[in-house]
C-alpha cells in the first residue's frame, strides 16, 4: 500500500510535468511570434505564417498581436511553469524528500490535475472560437478585458479561474503533506531547503491564489451578467464601478506570483549548490529565514506595479520601502549561496551548470529591479522593454533554468532514466548565453526608450529607427534560444526511448527521494552532510544519508 | 464534548483561510466600488433583525463547535431564518443585484456565502473538527460581512 500510495503522488507529478511541457512549447511558439514582429514588423512570418494567420498572408496583424502577447504571458505562467514548477516537482519531492508515505491528499491531488487540464483545454480552445482568443494584455486589466468583444477573452478568464483553483487545491495538498507526514526524525530543521521553498510557495498560493480566484469571478460577472464591477465614465450605464479596483486586486495576487515562481528555485539552488561543492549549505537557517521574510514581504510590496496609476504620493513611499526591504533577504540568500561555493569542492555536474546559470542571471535581474522598485526611476522605466527584461530574467531565466536543473537532478525518479549530460551540459551553456541576449537585449532596448508593448515599436518615434537592428539581433538570439531547446527536446527523447538507466543515487546526495519509500523510515540528520579526508575513506562515500543511523564521522564512541 | 478526530485540522484551516481570502478580496472590491461610485443610497433593513441574525449565527457555531448539534442546527435554521426575513426586507425596498455594482459585488459575496452554509450543513452530524471549524468560519464571516457590506 505504501508503494502504491508513493507511485500515485508520482503519477500525478508526471501528468503535471507532461501538461506543463506542452504548453511551455506553446508559450515559447508565442514569444517568437512576437520577435518576429519586432524584428520585421508587418512582414509574413516564414514557415508556418500563412497556416497561422491565413487571412493576411502570413503577417501578424495589430489585433493578432495582441492576443500574442496576451497569451505568451499566460500560457507561461499559469499553465507552463507553474504546472512543471509547482505541480511536478511539489507533487512528487515533498513526499518524497520527507520521507511521507504519500501526499496527505491523493484523491484532491488528482482533482487538481483534472481542474489544471480543463484549465488549459479551456484556454486552447479560447484560440479556436470566433474573433479569437483574448487581446486585452496578459495582466487582464478592464475596461479592455470586459468590453473585448467575442467568447475567446471570457474563456481565458475563465481558464485562469480554474486553473488557480488546481493550485490552490496543490497548496493545501503541500502544506498539511509538510506539517503532517514527514518521516519521524523529520523536523523542521532537517527539511531539505528544496522542501523549504516548495513550502513557502503553497504558503503563498493559499494565501494569494483565491485573490485572483475572486477577481476572475467578478471580472466573469461583468462579462457574463453584465455587471459593471470594474467599468467607469461612459463605458458605464448604471454608475460603473472602478477599474483601478481590478489593478489592486490584480497585483495583490500577482507580485507575490513572482514569489511563488521563483521560492521553489531558491530552494532547489540552495540544495543543488551544497550537494555539488559537497558541503552543508551555509548558514541553513539564515537561508529559511530569507526565504521565509521574503513570504511575508510578498504581499506588502504590490504597490510598486501601479506606481505610474496616481496612487498618492505615500503609499508610493510606503510600497518602495518595502520593495527595497526585500533585497535585504534576497541578498543574504545570495552570499549564503556564494558562502557555500566559497571554498567547496565544485562538482561541475549538469545541474550544477545550470544552477550556476540561474545564480547569474538571478543577479542581473535582482539588480535591475531595485530601479524598478524606487519610485523615481520606475516611472521613466515603467512602460519600457527595461521592465519585461528585468521579469523575464528573473521570472524566465531563472525559473527555467532551475527547472531544467530539477529534470536533469531528478529524471531518474521523475522520469524513469537519466538524461544525456554530454547534451545537457550543451544545452546548460548555450541556454544561459541565449537567455542573456534576449533578456538583455530587452534591458538595453528600454533603457533606449522602447516602448513594451507597441506592434511596431519604430513608427511611435523616429528615435526608436536606431533600435531596429538591435531588436533583429534580440530576436535572432531568441530564434537560436528556441534551437537550443531542441538540444534538451532531443535529450529527453533519447534517453525515454532509450531508457537509460541511472545508477542507485547517481549523484551521491543523502536526501531521502533516491531511497525507496519505507515505512520504518528514521531521520537522524540534515539534508546535506558530507564526509571528507579518513572519514571519506574509511565510508568509502563522501555523503550521508539522511536515515543514516551510525555515520563514520560522528560517531563519538569511535574517537 | 467528546474529543473528535483532529488529522484534518490543518487541511481545514488552510482551506478555511483560502476562502477567507476570497471573501476578502471581493469585500475589498466592495469597498473601493462603493468609494468610486459614490451611490447614496444607504439601507440595512431592520438593525434589530441584523443584530439577532448575528447573535443567532455566533451561537450556532458555538453549539456546533461543542458538539450539540441538534441545538447548532435550529439556531443555523433561526439564523437563515432572520436573513431570509431581513432580505426579503431589503428586496422590498428595491434592492437589486443589477442596481449598481456595489450591489452585484454583495450578491456574490451572498452567493458565495449561501454556497459554503450549504456545505456547511452537509457537515452538520460530522464529529470531525474541520467541519467544527467551517461553522465558526461562517459565524465569523457573517459579522464581517453584516458589518461592512449591507450600505450599497
Amino acid at each position: 500500500v505504501a508503494v502504491a500510495r508513493a507511485l500515485s503522488h508520482l503519477r500525478v507529478a508526471r501528468v503535471y510535468l507532461w501538461a506543463g511541457l506542452v504548453y511551455l512549447a506553446i508559450g515559447g511558439g508565442l514569444a517568437l511570434l512576437i520577435r518576429w514582429q519586432w524584428a520585421y514588423p508587418g512582414k509574413p512570418v516564414p514557415l508556418f505564417g500563412g497556416l497561422l494567420f491565413p487571412y493576411t498572408q502570413g503577417a501578424i496583424t495589430p489585433d493578432s498581436y495582441q492576443a500574442l502577447f496576451t497569451m505568451h504571458g499566460l500560457v507561461m505562467i499559469f499553465f507552463a511553469v507553474t504546472p512543471i514548477l509547482i505541480g511536478a516537482l511539489s507533487h512528487w519531492l515533498v513526499p518524497a524528500m520527507i520521507g511521507a508515505r504519500g501526499l496527505a491528499y491523493p484523491r484532491a491531488a488528482w482533482v487538481g490535475v483534472v481542474f489544471l487540464l480543463a484549465a488549459q483545454a479551456v484556454a486552447l480552445a479560447s484560440f479556436f472560437v470566433e474573433l479569437g482568443t483574448a487581446r486585452s494584455g496578459w495582466t487582464l486589466y478592464p475596461p479592455l478585458s470586459t468590453i473585448a468583444p467575442g467568447h475567446g477573452q471570457t474563456l481565458v478568464v475563465a481558464a485562469l479561474g480554474l486553473a488557480s483553483i488546481s493550485t490552490v487545491i496543490g497548496a493545501v495538498n503541500v502544506l498539511v503533506t509538510v506539517i503532517r507526514r514527514r518521516a519521524p526524525g523529520m523536523t523542521w530543521g532537517r527539511l531539505p531547503l528544496t522542501v523549504w521553498g516548495l513550502f513557502f510557495t503553497a504558503v503563498l498560493n493559499a494565501a494569494f491564489t483565491p485573490v485572483l480566484i475572486a477577481t476572475a469571478l467578478l471580472l466573469l460577472s461583468d462579462r457574463l451578467l453584465g455587471t459593471e464591477v470594474f467599468l467607469a465614465g461612459a463605458l458605464a450605464q448604471r454608475g460603473g464601478g472602478d477599474p483601478f479596483a481590478f489593478q489592486h486586486l490584480f497585483w495583490i495576487f500577482g507580485h507575490p506570483e513572482v514569489y511563488i515562481l521563483i521560492l521553489p528555485v531558491w530552494g532547489v539552488v540552495s540544495d543543488f549548490v551544497a550537494f555539488f561543492t559537497r558541503r552543508a549549505a551555509f548558514w541553513y537557517r539564515g537561508t529559511v529565514g530569507s526565504m521565509l521574510a521574503v513570504t511575508l514581504l510578498a504581499g506588502l510590496v504590490y504597490g510598486h506595479h501601479i506606481f505610474t496609476t496616481g496612487i498618492a504620493p505615500m503609499l508610493g513611499a510606503v510600497f518602495e520601502t518595502l520593495t527595497l526591504a526585500i533585497s535585504i533577504p534576497s541578498t543574504i540568500l545570495f552570499g549564503n549561496w556564494l558562502m557555500t561555493l566559497w571554498q567547496g569542492r565544485v562538482r561541475l555536474t549538469v545541474p550544477m551548470l545550470y544552477v550556476t546559470g540561474v545564480l547569474l542571471v538571478f543577479a542581473a535581474g535582482g539588480l535591475t529591479g531595485l530601479y524598478l522598485g524606487a519610485v523615481a526611476t520606475d516611472i521613466v522605466l515603467h512602460d519600457t522593454l527595461f521592465v519585461v527584461g528585468h521579469f523575464h530574467l528573473t521570472m524566465a531565466a531563472a525559473t527555467f533554468l532551475g527547472i531544467f536543473a530539477a529534470l536533469h537532478h531528478w529524471a531518474p525518479k521523475l522520469l524513469g532514466c537519466r538524461l544525456g549530460d554530454r547534451l545537457g551540459a550543451w544545452h546548460a551553456v548555450l541556454t544561459l548565453l541565449g537567455l542573456f541576449l534576449v533578456f538583455g537585449g530587452l534591458i538595453v532596448a528600454g533603457l533606449q526608450g522602447q516602448h513594451r508593448r507597441l506592434y511596431d515599436p519604430f513608427v511611435a518615434s523616429v528615435e526608436h529607427l536606431a533600435n531596429r537592428s538591435a531588436n533583429r539581433h534580440t530576436s535572432f538570439s531568441a530564434f537560436g534560444l528556441a534551437t537550443v531547446q531542441l538540444l534538451f527536446v532531443l535529450n529527453l527523447i533519447h534517453s525515454l526511448l532509450t531508457r537509460r538507466v541511472a545508477v542507485e543515487n547517481p549523484w551521491q546526495v543523502g536526501t531521502l527521494e533516491w531511497k525507496e519509500p519505507d515505512l520504518e523510515q528514521q531521520v537522524m540528520r540534515g539534508p546535506h552532510e558530507f564526509l571528507s579526508g579518513d572519514d571519506e575513506k574509511s565510508a568509502g562515500k563522501d555523503y550521508l544519508d539522511q536515515g543514516e543511523a551510525c555515520p563514520q564521522k560522528s560517531a563519538p564512541d569511535a574517537k | 464534548m467528546t474529543e473528535a478526530p483532529k488529522e484534518d485540522a490543518p487541511g481545514a484551516a488552510v482551506l478555511l483561510g483560502i476562502s477567507a481570502m476570497i471573501f476578502a478580496a471581493l469585500l475589498f472590491a466592495l469597498a473601493m466600488v462603493r468609494a468610486r461610485a459614490s451611490v447614496g443610497t444607504t439601507f440595512q433593513g431592520d438593525a434589530l433583525l441584523g443584530w439577532s441574525a448575528r447573535l443567532a449565527v455566533v451561537i450556532a457555531a458555538a453549539l456546533r463547535w461543542f458538539d450539540l448539534r441538534l441545538l447548532a442546527a435550529a439556531s443555523g435554521a433561526t439564523f437563515l431564518a432572520l436573513v431570509g426575513l431581513r432580505g426579503w426586507q431589503i428586496a422590498s425596498a428595491g434592492f437589486h443585484p443589477t442596481d449598481s455594482s456595489a450591489a452585484a459585488v454583495l450578491s456574490i459575496v451572498l452567493g458565495l456565502y449561501a454556497l459554503h452554509l450549504a456545505v456547511a450543513a452537509v457537515g452538520l452530524f460530522s464529529r470531525r473538527i474541520g467541519w467544527r471549524l467551517l461553522w465558526v468560519f461562517l459565524a465569523v464571516v457573517w459579522v464581517v460581512i453584516d458589518g461592512t457590506a449591507f450600505v450599497w
